[in-house]
Order: C-alpha cells, then structure tokens, then sequence
C-alpha cells in the first residue's frame, strides 16, 4: 500500500484527503501542526509528502529544508494556490519537486504514483 | 269590308274623336270590349289585324362580350306575316355567321318559337347556344413543402413565454433521404370554341422552370435530399450544399448554427452565438465571445477574443492569429501567431506560435509541448505552462476529482453528526444518506481510475522559446516544476529523468 504524509493546517483537508485517497489504496497520514509533521516525515518512511506552503509554525519552504536536509531521498509536493508564491519558490530551491495548487489537484498525485508504479 | 262593321267603326271613331282625336281606333278596341258582344268582337280583332300591316316573324340575335353566349329575341308575324319556324332560325343563324348549329339549343329555340306564335308577343333574350373558354396549359410545377420555405426554424425548447433569438436559424439542414417536395406533372391545354364556332387558342401559364442541382435526387415525382446538408433554395434552383457557406456574420440574422458538415465564415462570429460543425469550421474574420466547437478542425483568419465569456472546443488543430481572454480546447494543435494573452489553452498535441508570438498572463496545458517567442512579460504577470500530460483527459479527471472532495467533507459531516445523534430516526436517516454516498463515491472512484489508465504522460516534451522568458514563469514537465527566477533568452525547458527536475539549455534555432 503506498503511503502519504500531508501536513496542514486544515483538520477539514486533511481528513477528505484522507478519505479520498483510501479508495485508491493510499494510506494518508496527516498532521495539522506542521512540527509534528516534520518528526514523522523524517522518522517514517512515506511515497510522497504533502505540505501547505503557508502554516502558523513552520511554512511549506521550511518544512521541506528541514526533511531534505535529514532525507534528501523525500518526495515533497508544497501545496499552494500561487505558483509565483516566493516561499513556493524557495520550497521548489529546497528540494520540493512539484507544486499543488488549491483546489486539489488530487490527479496530480494519483497520476504521480502512476508514474511511480511504472518505474 | 262589309258595311256593318264599317259602320261599327265609324261609331267608335266618332266617340274617340271626343275624347282625343289622335287615338288608333284598331288599338283602342283590342283593349275595351266591355261595350262589345263576343261575335262582334271577333270581327273587330279580324278588322284590327287587316288593318296592320304584315309582316313576318323573324329574330334578332345578341352576343355575349366575350362571345360564349348568343341569345335570340323572337318577334311574331304580323297580319298576314309568315310565322317563325326552327327553320327561319337556322337560316338566321347561317346568315349570321353561327357555324355550328349543333351546339343550338333547339328545343329551348322551339319552345320560343311557340310562345311568339301563340301569343303573339316578343319573346326576348333567350340563350340558344353557349361556347366555352380554353383550357389553358399548366407546364410542369414545383411545390416545396411549406417547412422548406421558410427561413426561420424554431428552437425545440422554446415556450411561447421564452424566445431565446439566438435560436432563430436561418439555415435549413437536411437529412439524406428526406423529401423536400413535389413535381406535379404538366396539364394540356384545350382550345375554346365561341358561339360563332371559331377556335378560342390556349394559353400557356407562366411557370418557373426550375433545376435541381447538388445532391438533390428525383424520386418519381418527388424531391429528395440525396446527401445531409444545408437546403439551398435560389431563384428556381434548389441543392444540398455539404459546406455551409455563411455570407457574412454569424448574428441574429442567422442565428445559432449547427451543421454535420464544414461550415464557412465570411465574416465574424458574434459574441453570444453558438456554432456546432461536426467537421471543419473556416472563419475569415474573427470570433467573438461565442461558443464554438468543430470536430475536425477550426481556422479563424483573425483572432479568438472570448471576451472572458467564449469557449472553443476542437476535435482537431485551431489556427488562428491571436487568442485573448478565451478558454481553447483542441485535440490537435493549436496555432496562434501572434500569441496568447490572458486566455486557458488545453490542448493534447502542442501549442506554438508565430515568430513574434508572445504567451503573456495565460494557462498553457500541451501534452507534446509549447513553442513560442516570448514567455511571460516584463510586468510580471503570470504565466503557467504544463507540458507532458493528457490535459484534456486531466481536465475530465478534476470535474470528478471536485465531486469527490465535495462528497468527502460531506461524509465527514454526515459522521459527525451521526455520533451526536441519538434519535433512532435520525440516526437511521443518516445512515441510509452515507450508504448512498458510499456508492456513488464508489462510482467515482472507478471512473477515476479508468481515466488514469488511459492518462498518458510525454516525458519528451519541452517548452522552447525564442526569444525572452521572464521572471514568474512557471513550467511543469509531467508534473516537475520548473519556476522562472531571473530573465532568460532563448531556452528551452525540458525533464531530465536522471536528476528527476526540469532544466533548461540554450535553444538551437
């Protein structure tokens, strides 16, 4: 089963995330406090980690240095509603290899493991 | 004359003498008898008409203006006159000119004759022979079925309360095989004959001739579509055109346009207005904020403004000179010289533009990549290009993908309410409403799935530019992001699978 971490502030993203991807065989984990979440990213192993560029603690650029520079091997998506974001583009400088804009782009992610199962 | 009845006479003259002198004693006496036995009265009657002068029956003849009626007045012999008979009649008649004695109503002639005799009084104006108007030709004739001849075809759906007048098309398309109208065949012409027995020629009634051209098929006597296409009925000319040619606008005064075959534009399509070909659309002007969609291709001469409200939609390449403010979906290419401006573009081959095409402030979605000569703008105005993906098949994936979501945050507030409930009814409701989700969830999600496997990714695709990329730029190669930090000349962006990110090298022209 693949797993997928997704750091956000929203409890409400979280959970549909959660329920959505259940059906396709992904087991999500979610963290809304973006410290907690960095704890498990770096101390888990996930397929892939989603995190919200802009949180109360930690931002998504933030995130993404710390678990890159503990686990370069991490796949990071930053979720975002603006491409042109500064901190979208310091995220995508730390590491993160794709954005996901708002509303969710949940093909996007399904169309990642695609590709991921075929390698 | 005997003495007796002289003398008779010379008594009643005496008396009309005293009371007017100028009277003819003869008429006088065929009126007043009252003072006249019967046997005297006969003598006097005998006396009368001796004293006439005779004359013969004859007959006087008038015609009709138009010459299809004689009628006979029958004057009575007089005193000693030779009474009429049929044969005074025909000999009048010959003498007259009045050829054909067969068509004389002989009995109606007889039976005047009689009365004239008898009584001895006029019979007049009596029809004795009628002639008969021509028959005219009626050449062959046309009859189109009345729904064919009018221009304005109602939408379906129109209520007598909603008039939508975009509906209101002006072109007529028909079906293969189905009947347009009718030819009823010529009718002889039968010439006249007058009460003189002289031929009365037929006329010719006017008629247009007409011809059928393209695609129109004769059917024994009726007309048939021989192929699908749009009825053309001209000056006696009917035919089934497989391009609909447009001649000028596509407006009120042509309403909405759907047509199975290749439609042409003379001029532009206005905004509002909607136009369906199923195979190539030609516009030699521009469209304007209409909804357009062709299943083989589309090729606007000037340029696609959609005026924030138009959508276009192709099963093949658009061409055309500019895209602004629109939303373009073409399964083929799409082409627009002078570029695209504030405008989505989703297209499953590539995007390019001329030599001077800019792509400013706009959404690039092109499977097999982008080519253009300037990407983003010095004002920093956004602009996105995703290459490597099935983004049509993508975008049919996010509709499902805004249902699941908006299904997931119901669910979950469907649960939460569920664990506060304690009414069995309620609970039961709830229930039953999750269970519904559930399958259509369920739904979704294989729907989904069968999408993904036919979503298919180009690895190879770039985004080449010629000339300047500026700060803000964002490129994602098969869902890799790529973002412009600093202005750029001639790149091109493209996957590195081995590092696993978008790069960019020069631009070999």
């Amino acid at each position: 089963m693949k797993k997928l971490l997704i750091v956000d502030d929203e409890e409400m993203i979280i959970k549909s995330i959660k329920m959505i991807l259940k059906e396709y065989g992904i087991d999500v984990t979610g963290y809304s406090n973006s410290q907690e979440g960095v704890i498990s990213a770096i101390e888990e192993t996930y397929d892939l980690i989603l995190v919200d560029i802009r949180m109360p603690d930690l931002n998504g650029a933030e995130f993404t240095k710390k678990v890159k520079s503990e686990k370069p091997e991490s796949k990071i998506m930053v979720i975002t509603a603006f491409p042109q974001d500064p901190l979208a583009q310091e995220a995508l400088d730390a590491g993160a290899f794709t954005l996901l804009k708002k509303p969710f782009e949940i093909v996007k992610i399904l169309s990642y493991f695609k590709e991921a199962d075929k390698e | 004359m005997s003495k007796k009845n002289r003398d008779i006479l010379n008594d009643i003259d005496d008396l009309l003498d005293e009371i007017d002198g100028s009277t003819n004693s003869a008429d006088l006496i065929e009126d007043d008898q009252s003072h006249v036995n019967e046997n005297d009265w006969n003598e006097i009657q005998k006396i009368r008409l001796q004293n006439v002068i005779s004359e013969d029956g004859f007959v006087q003849h008038t015609t009709s203006e138009d010459k299809l009626q004689l009628f006979l007045s029958y004057y009575p012999a007089k005193g000693d006159g030779v009474e009429l008979t049929t044969d005074t009649v025909k000999k009048y008649l010959i003498s007259q000119g009045v050829n054909s004695l067969g068509n004389i109503d002989w009995v109606s002639v007889e039976r005047a004759i009689k009365v004239a005799n008898s009584s001895k009084r006029t019979v007049f104006n009596k029809l004795v022979v009628s002639g008969y108007l021509p028959k005219n030709r009626v050449p062959e004739k046309v009859y189109i079925i009345p729904e064919f001849e009018k221009k304005v075809v109602h939408s379906d759906n129109e209520s007598e309360d909603e008039v939508d007048y975009h509906e209101y098309s002006s072109f007529i398309m028909v079906d293969e095989g189905k009947e347009i109208g009718s030819i009823t065949p010529e009718v002889s012409g039968l010439n006249g004959v007058d009460v003189y027995g002289n031929e009365i020629p037929f006329e010719t009634e006017k008629s247009e001739k007409w011809e059928f051209g393209k695609n129109i098929k004769l059917e024994n006597d009726k007309i048939v579509a021989a192929k699908y296409g749009a009825l053309v009925i001209k000056k006696c000319n009917i035919s089934i055109e497989d391009v609909l040619n447009v001649k000028g606008n596509v407006d009120f005064s042509t309403g909405n346009i759907k047509f199975k075959g290749n439609i042409r534009i003379s001029g532009y399509i206005q905004e509002g207005f909607t136009v369906v070909s199923k195979g190539k659309l030609f516009c030699e002007d521009s469209i304007y904020g209409a909804n357009v969609q062709a299943k083989e291709g589309i090729w606007v001469k000037k340029g696609i403004l959609g005026k924030e409200k138009g959508k276009i939609f192709c099963g093949g390449d658009i061409q055309t000179k500019y895209i602004e403010n629109a939303i373009v979906s073409a399964e083929g290419n799409v082409e627009a010289d002078n570029g695209i401006l504030h405008s989505q573009v989703f297209c499953s081959n590539k995007v390019k533009s001329g030599k001077k095409g800019m792509i400013v402030a706009s959404k690039i979605y092109a499977q097999n990549g982008v080519s253009c000569a300037q990407l983003g703008s010095k004002g920093g105005s956004t602009v996105e290009v995703y290459c490597g993906v099935d983004f049509v098949m993508q975008e049919k994936l996010k509709k499902i993908q805004n249902s699941q979501i908006e299904l997931a945050q119901e669910v979950i507030k469907q649960e939460e309410i569920l664990e506060k409930v304690t009414d069995p009814e309620e609970r039961k409701n709830i229930a039953s409403k999750l269970s519904a989700y559930s399958e259509y969830k369920d739904k979704l999600t294989k729907l989904t799935i069968s999408i993904l496997e036919r979503l298919d990714q180009n690895e190879t695709a770039s985004v080449k530019v010629k000339g300047k990329i500026f700060p803000g730029a964002y490129i994602e190669i098969c869902h890799i992001a790529y973002l412009v930090k600093n202005e750029m000349l001639a790149q091109e962006f493209y996957l590195d699978k081995s590092v696993g990110k978008v790069v960019s090298k020069p631009l070999v022209s």
